[in-house]
């Protein structure tokens, strides 16, 4: 092969090679082109409806006022390092559920209950009245500023679940067990939601209590059986009082009746008695004349028919002979739809 | 050509972002930041943003998350006034004023954490010592001292962490307070004492209740009784009093009138129930006796 030749392939290698490379930097080219773009691209992000998000640009909140939240939408910003984008789901009502003063967890088959309450593993608070009472809390709230929210707290639920904590030592420290365990449970519930509501606004959080719900509570196991106890004894004194009012309104019911039964009798006596002496005095104004003219024989009919008219009535009659001449009866049955008890007696 | 300047673009681009990141910092939203210049510090950032700084080793920046964080003290016990023994838990939340002062004293959130809570340990203490038993639960609220001890230990707490260590405690909470496991079962005697107490007060109010009830029953049935008896009566005497009017009609002949009542009286008084026994001879059952001709005069 001759120097020329040597050159021609020389020549040829060098300019393939050239190709290449212009190559791969045009393939290079187009490649930093596609990532730039999807680099951009990445930068697009969806704010979902429950949530809010914002953005921070080398660590600062961008946006001035209410643009610093981002509403549910399509959005872009630059992509990390230069942007960072945090969301989270402020739309939606978040739940917390403390069992700090609840007792440990025990098997219900158990028959022996500890004597005692441990601490940091017995959850409990103490009454006003020095008493001991297990509660279960739970509470609501939502995030009402999520700049406060995001960076003024480090863990938000934390700090919740602690001033719920405080809210219930400080609302069972002022009242008696008995309201807490029965009489005024509204009253404590308000009580805790308030005192919540009130320390996470002087906090700045950026959360806004909904609610408080008072889960569970209840006496000590160890004292349960008293507490039970007083509970069957109260619905028991409040039968018998109920018993009570139920006589005492029947027996006035009756008397009443009794009442107006009394008052009716007098009533019709009173109308009676002047019936009967009007009717008298009419028949005996009737029957003067009469008697006047002939006394004896009007007297005489007048006892009769009265004879007549009261032993027809009578039950038993019995005349008694009254001569000597030994002992004989006579027996009248003179109702004749009884039976006397003497009529086979007869001799 | 084309290419060389393409690349000498991306390698330069290259450059300049590692110069970048050498060069500048950014402090994030609720970070405190601190600068220091072999060592020493020199500047305190705790608002977010883009910074300039030297090169390593010139300058380190040193990190502190400046949100308020939560530190809770042990449930242990403290002493009341009046000598009583009680466990307490507190809690606070704090973050970092003086982010340089911070970095030199404390270093970082750990040794932070433990020094704070000494500090919250001897001022609950303290604050407790200065109240009575019946002052951390008492159902009279003006009685009740919690939030006042509360508010003792965080104005105590707040000063000396700020002047040694840099922090701001911003809040201090009671989260339990409970008794000495030995002493619980002394409570739960004393809970069922109560409760007896409590049952049988409950026991004689209804008892009582229920007699005040059945009497004042009975009282007013009697009351109702008598007052219609009474009316009753007067009425009949009323009825008495109007009768009399007519008994005048009677004075024309007393004889007739009181034979009359007889007969009246006597036809009331014999009826179905009654038994008489008479003698044969008497009217008219002489006519049994004696016939038509021998009555009885």
């Amino acid at each position: 092969m001759s120097d020329t030749d040597k050159d021609l392939i020389h020549s040829e290698g060098l300019n393939a090679l050239s190709d290449a490379l212009q190559r791969t930097f045009a393939l290079l080219r187009r490649l930093m082109l596609v990532l730039l773009l999807l680099y951009l691209a990445s930068g697009i992000f969806i704010v979902k409806q429950h949530e809010r998000a914002v953005v921070l640009r080398f660590g600062k909140l961008q946006g001035i006022g209410d643009e610093r939240i981002l509403s549910p939408g399509l959005h872009w910003t630059w992509p990390r390092p230069v942007s960072e984008i945090i969301r989270l789901p402020a739309g939606r009502v978040w739940s917390l559920t403390s069992k700090t003063h609840w007792h440990a967890d025990v098997d219900p088959r158990a028959e022996h209950v500890a004597s005692t309450l441990r601490p940091l593993v017995d959850g409990y608070a103490l009454s006003g009245d020095a008493n001991i009472l297990h509660s279960e809390w739970a509470i609501r709230f939502t995030i009402d500023d999520l700049e406060s929210y995001l960076f003024r707290i480090q863990t938000p639920p934390a700090l919740v679940e602690r001033e719920l904590n405080r809210a219930v030592v400080l609302a069972s420290a002022g009242m008696t067990i008995d309201d807490l365990l029965r009489t005024d449970l509204e009253l404590y519930r308000q009580r805790v939601e308030q005192e919540c509501r009130n320390r996470l606004s002087l906090l700045n959080t950026g959360i806004r209590v909904q609610g408080v719900d008072l889960l569970n509570v209840s006496p000590p196991r160890q004292v349960a059986d008293a507490f039970d106890q007083v509970v069957r004894t109260e619905q028991e004194q409040a039968q018998e009082v109920t018993d009570a009012r139920a006589y005492a309104a029947r027996i006035i019911n009756e008397a009443r009746g009794r009442a107006d039964q009394i008052l009716s009798e007098g009533e019709t006596a009173y109308a009676r008695m002047l019936n009967d002496m009007k009717a008298d005095a009419d028949y005996f104004m009737e029957i003067l004349p009469s008697v006047s003219r002939q006394p004896a024989l009007m007297k005489q009919i007048l006892w009769q028919d009265g004879i007549r008219q009261s032993l027809a009535n009578i039950g038993h009659l019995y005349l008694v002979p009254s001569d000597e001449t030994g002992r004989r009866e006579i027996r009248l049955q003179l109702s004749p739809r009884r039976q006397s008890p003497f009529a086979e007696a007869v001799p | 050509m084309k290419s060389r300047v393409t690349m000498l673009l991306f390698g330069l681009a290259i450059v300049l972002v590692f110069i970048f990141t050498q060069i500048m910092f950014t402090v994030r939203e609720g970070e405190a930041v601190v600068v220091t210049t072999f060592g020493k510090p020199v500047k305190a950032i705790d608002e977010a943003g883009l910074y300039r700084r030297q090169p390593w080793p010139i300058q380190e920046i040193h990190r502190f998350d400046n949100r308020i964080r939560i530190l809770e003290g042990a449930f242990e016990e403290a002493l009341t006034r009046d000598g009583k023994n009680v466990l307490i838990q507190i809690y606070a939340g704090w973050n970092i004023m003086d982010p340089v002062l911070f970095l030199e004293r404390v270093g970082g959130s750990r040794q932070a954490g433990s020094n704070l809570d000494g500090l919250l340990r001897t001022h609950k203490n303290a604050s407790v010592g200065a109240f009575r038993f019946s002052e951390l639960i008492n159902v009279d609220e003006n009685e009740l001292k919690l939030a006042e001890i509360e508010s003792r230990v965080l104005n105590a707490v707040h000063t000396e962490a700020r002047e040694r260590y840099g922090i701001e405690v911003h809040v201090v909470g009671i989260r339990r307070i409970g008794l000495p496991e030995a002493i619980t079962q002394s409570v739960f005697e004393r809970m069922r004492a109560e409760r007896q107490e409590l049952a049988d007060r409950y026991r004689s109010q209804g008892e009582g209740e229920a007699i005040r009830i059945r009497a004042r029953a009975d009282s007013e049935r009697d009351q109702l009784l008598a007052g219609a008896e009474a009316q009753a009566r007067i009425l009949r005497a009323e009825g008495d009093a109007a009768a009399a009017e007519h008994y005048r009609v009677f004075e024309q002949n007393p004889d007739l009138a009181i034979f009359l009542r007889k007969l009246d009286t006597m036809k009331d008084m014999l009826n179905a129930k009654s038994t008489l026994v008479l003698s044969s001879d008497s009217e008219p059952f002489d006519l049994l006796r004696h016939g038509p001709g021998n009555q009885t005069k």
